[in-house]
């Protein structure tokens, strides 16, 4: 179903959006979505070689990592696959997975023989590099990474470790990856690697010693993207040799020359631009573990280059089109490696990779053009899971943009998400980003806001469960013994609903203070483990400082905390609230044995809290002022607190699929969420709880200060699909988030798909390769879930317009 | 004797006489598997279904099946060249043991592609891991392979280095006739 507002328009856009017209692009396509990804073991291997034969002693960690970029560039093999416009590849594979022994790649090893037939996520694996990684690889690793290192370090005994080990607290994600941030692309773009090398080469002339190993490590490591670089273009060569389809052939000769110029120089034309950006993703790939490292505001950094082949006609609307396809399918044919129990927590993720469009430049000026378009046609024509797009909505945008972004939603059924510009320039200022870099903001990952090239903000740093702070409360701290004397916590202590909820407070802060300490811990274990020197390369602050990123040498630092479980938290203190402390109904001793036999036998009371009791997302105030106090309360406990590189932690609400892997090991709670049953999605209200319809979703949402979010925040709603056939219902849809972000919401994403469709898709997942939903933050195929992320999906689902 | 069209025509129908027997005798063979692996299903599931329940499988019990397992590691080690060459220099102590202490023994591999089996706990051990029961210890090492799985589950704790404890998962996998895997050949 496709809805168009201008007739004139309709057939235009039409046209445009048929695969059956970049048959390249298809076929790709098809590929990608069909084929089981395959586990490319190439990086690793060579990272292990060089480290191997190098005498690593006395050597600075930045600079030997900088010589391994080097040599792990230069040896990496140069792919152009058949079909290909842009050059390179993250993985030797098609569709690969790299694999990171640095960090948590090793607990794969146990399912080497298994990971081709798990039911969730499978991935390709050959024999021999099976065989490479256990024998030589991961055993090289096994004492050094980063998972053994802390343990090493901190010691098994150490509380915030123990904690971390339950998986059921918080988790840290530095143990899998320090990536979450967008480099600035812009500076290759402009000065090209040549040109940083100069910068570099300059700035050393005059530093101090500390400073000198920066530089020479951007440099080193710079060398090896133009190595990478030098051997795509002879690769693209070598394949013209061979070539006789005259079609390829100028493709080819296109590629060699593009190569042959950048990232090295800086862009001249829109594809040098696109492959530039390329080049340097697939190398800055191989330094860091890809998960939500993410690309930006693609669209403002080939405005200008599509604008001057524009007026040159040196290339069409249609080219342009097909060039950024081919960009979109190559950023989306690499996935993060995941064991099968992280299945649990990020089930159906991708690599996350942000794109975000639209918005306003530095001055404020409203900043949607040409390539903003292209990109939603990009978007709407592959319809693919990566990378995941986002549409910044300001209230001067023109008519035609929050159109065609409406239509895009609704013909993909998911994407783009949608963000109020206003209120998350707002929560950046807040965190003291000045406003012209507010205003250069993109996402990065799911959904956190930062600052492009200038914050260096982890932002998926930690994930917080919030719910097992009310279960420490109401359980004496049970399970949590080594941050907890059990006895403290006593529910008897409880005189008043205040004393109850600061209890509640005090072991939030508590976990908080854990988890941070612990990630703080890893930062410090990550500067002599994996210094990214080329990440330094492109980001504002090393090069002007001679301080690296691990240091704290960006303009702005920061570290990001996703809380999951608000809206669970919130309903349950509800509950507590009127039923405990109000009316008197129970005791707490009481309503604990409740919780204990999972309602057995108290099936009333968990239907009088269901259907009595007001939830979160009804747009009752006395539930919404709970939220309200909590959202205060945690940005408050989490600015306080400093990271490893002297910046703050920021609160954020988005979960990922955490809120099914916490809320499967958790126990009843008081709202009526059964013991074993997922948590309510980000800021998405607990779906029994919900009477009121979407309206009241959204108000609830608006309700908490959103600009205290600084690290996003998720809410989902769903749409039946067949709502869309009416015009009107279109206009109402529009009128619903407009409004909503009037109020101060700041990001909505939605499914718009029919409830039997998604209930035959869990049925037959052969019918349905490509049918994406909306999961915390980020996009996934449907089919790629786990049976309890799918029945969450059709429950959220059954909320109309 | 016989003209062009009949060669012709002969060629097709033997070549379809003989597409027909592949597909027969494809079909046969994989009915007489079908039938073949019938008893060793029914005894996977007979086994698992047996202890899935609590009240068979104690601690005695446990001992004994962990005894025949890693004696099959064990014996592993010394006839199985390509089982050795997966262990390569794999040097390790391994303590594994229930909470109550009633299954308790240590595996030591000596970096030279050979086992042993002790009785008793070691101090000081590369890795160790803690089972909540003797069901849960074996159900684990037979059924089993994710170690994030059991420690979510808290059905097992983990002590000391957790590579160790994968690298000699990925071990006892491979000797795992129980676990649906592929066919692993070192020297391929």
């Amino acid at each position: 179903m496709h809805i168009m507002p201008d007739p004139s328009q309709k057939e235009d856009i039409k046209k445009r959006h048929k695969l059956s017209d970049y048959p390249q692009v298809a076929s790709l396509r098809e590929f990608i979505l069909h084929e089981q990804p395959e586990i490319c073991i190439e990086r690793a291997v060579l990272k292990t070689k060089f480290l191997k034969e190098t005498d690593q002693k006395e050597k600075d960690p930045l600079l030997l990592e900088a010589e391994a970029m080097r040599y792990m560039l230069s040896n990496k093999r140069p792919q152009i696959f058949p079909g290909d416009l842009i050059a390179g590849s993250v993985t030797s594979k098609r569709k690969g997975i790299l694999v990171f022994p640095e960090f948590l790649a090793t607990a794969i090893w146990p399912e080497l023989q298994t990971i081709s037939m798990r039911k969730q996520n499978p991935c390709k694996i050959a024999m021999d590099d099976m065989l490479e990684l256990n024998k030589s690889t991961f055993p090289y690793w096994s004492d050094k990474n980063m998972n053994e290192l802390v343990r090493r370090t901190i010691g098994e005994d150490d509380a915030s470790y123990k904690l971390h080990q339950r998986l059921f607290f918080f988790m840290v994600s530095k143990f899998n990856c320090q990536s979450h941030t967008v480099p600035d692309f812009q500076r290759v773009l402009k000065h090209g690697i040549n040109g940083l090398i100069r910068q570099a080469r300059e700035k050393m002339a005059r530093a101090r010693p500390r400073a000198k190993i920066l530089y020479t490590a951007l440099i080193v490591a710079m060398e090896g993207v133009l190595e990478y670089s030098k051997n795509l273009c002879n690769e693209a060569k070598k394949q013209l040799e061979a070539c006789t389809d005259p079609t390829r052939r100028r493709q080819l000769e296109m590629m060699a020359s593009t190569c042959q110029n950048v990232p090295a120089n800086p862009a001249r034309t829109f594809r040098e631009a696109l492959q530039s950006i390329f080049t340097c993703l697939c190398a800055l790939f191989q330094e860091q573990n890809n998960v939500g490292f993410s690309i930006g505001r693609i669209d403002q950094l080939l405005i200008s280059y599509y604008l001057s082949d524009m007026n040159t006609s040196l290339i069409t609307r249609d080219e342009e089109m097909d060039l950024l396809a081919h960009f979109w399918l190559k950023v989306g044919s690499t996935a993060p490696l995941v064991p099968d129990a992280g299945n649990y927590f990020f089930a159906g993720s991708g690599g996350n990779h942000a794109i975000t469009l639209g918005g306003c430049d530095r001055d404020g000026n409203n900043a949607v053009n040409d390539v903003t378009y292209i990109c939603l046609d990009v978007t709407e024509l592959l319809h693919i899971r990566d990378p995941n797009v986002i549409a910044r909505i300001r209230p001067d945008d023109p008519p035609e943009y929050t159109q065609r972004v409406t239509e895009v939603i609704i013909n993909t059924g998911s994407t783009p998400a949608l963000v109020n510009d206003e209120v998350t320039i707002k929560a950046l200022q807040k965190v003291g980003i000045s406003l012209e870099d507010a205003r250069e903001y993109a996402h990065v990952g799911c959904v956190e806001p930062t600052s492009v090239g200038r914050t260096f903000g982890h932002t998926g740093a930690l994930i917080v469960n919030l719910p097992v702070a009310l279960e420490l409360s109401l359980h004496c701290g049970e399970g949590a013994e080594c941050i907890h004397p059990k006895d403290e916590a006593r529910p008897s202590l409880f005189p008043s609903f205040d004393a109850f909820m600061e209890s509640v407070k005090m072991h939030t802060s508590l976990i908080i203070h854990h988890a941070t300490r612990l990630n703080n811990f890893c930062g410090e274990v990550l500067k002599s483990l994996l210094p990214q020197p080329l990440l330094n390369a492109l980001f504002e602050g090393p090069m002007e400082s001679g301080e690296q990123l691990l240091d704290g040498g960006a303009k702005y630092n920061s570290s990001g905390v996703a809380y999951v479980g608000l809206p669970d938290l919130v309903d349950s203190l509800y509950v507590i609230k009127k039923y405990v402390f109000e009316e008197r109904k129970l005791d707490i001793h009481t309503l604990n044995s409740i919780l204990n036999s999972n309602f057995k036998e108290n099936e009333g009371f968990r239907e009088m809290v269901i259907n009595k009791a007001a939830h979160f997302g009804n747009g009752v105030d006395e539930v919404d002022a709970i939220g309200k106090d909590l959202v205060d309360f945690l940005y408050r406990t989490t600015r306080d607190i400093e990271n490893y590189r002297h910046g703050r932690y920021n609160p954020g609400y988005w979960s990922v699929t955490a809120h099914s892997g916490f809320g499967r090991f958790s126990g009843a709670f008081p709202h009526g969420k059964l013991a074993k049953a997922p948590f309510a999605s980000s800021l998405t209200p607990v779906s029994f709880g919900v009477k009121s319809g979407p309206t009241a979703i959204l108000e609830s949402v608006a309700s908490l200060d959103n600009t205290k979010m600084p690290n996003g925040m998720a809410l989902n709603i769903s749409f039946d699909k067949s709502l869309f056939a009416k015009r009107e219902k279109v206009e109402i849809f529009k009128d619903l988030f407009a409004s909503y972000f009037k109020r101060g919401g700041m990001q909505v994403q939605f499914i718009i798909q029919d409830l039997e469709v998604l209930v035959d898709a869990k049925k037959h997942p052969e019918k349905y390769p490509d049918l994406m939903v909306r999961i915390s933050g980020y996009t996934a195929y449907f089919n790629d879930l786990s049976d309890r992320m799918k029945d969450e999906i059709i429950e959220r689902a059954k909320v109309t317009l | 004797m016989f003209g062009k069209k009949f060669w012709k025509k002969s060629g097709v129908i033997g070549k379809r006489f003989l597409r027909k027997m592949r597909r027969k005798t494809r079909a046969g063979l994989k009915k007489w598997l079908k039938i073949m692996s019938f008893p060793v299903r029914i005894s996977y599931d007979k086994l698992k279904e047996w202890l899935l329940d609590p009240a068979n499988v104690t601690g005695p019990i446990a001992t004994l099946l962990y005894d025949l397992l890693i004696g099959n590691f064990i014996k592993a080690t010394n006839s199985n060249r390509e089982f050795r060459e997966l262990i390569g220099d794999f040097d390790a102590k391994i303590n594994l043991y229930t909470k109550d202490k009633s299954v308790a023994r240590c595996l030591i591999i000596d970096g030279k592609g050979r086992s042993s089996s002790l009785k008793h706990l070691v101090d000081n051990p590369d890795a160790e891991i803690i089972f909540n029961s003797p069901r849960e210890m074996i159900l684990t090492l037979l059924f089993i392979i994710d170690i994030y799985q059991d420690l979510v589950d808290d059905t097992i704790s983990i002590k000391g280095n957790p590579n160790v404890i994968y690298r000699y998962l990925f071990l006892i996998t491979y000797l795992n006739p129980l676990v649906r895997k592929i066919k692993v050949t070192p020297s391929s």
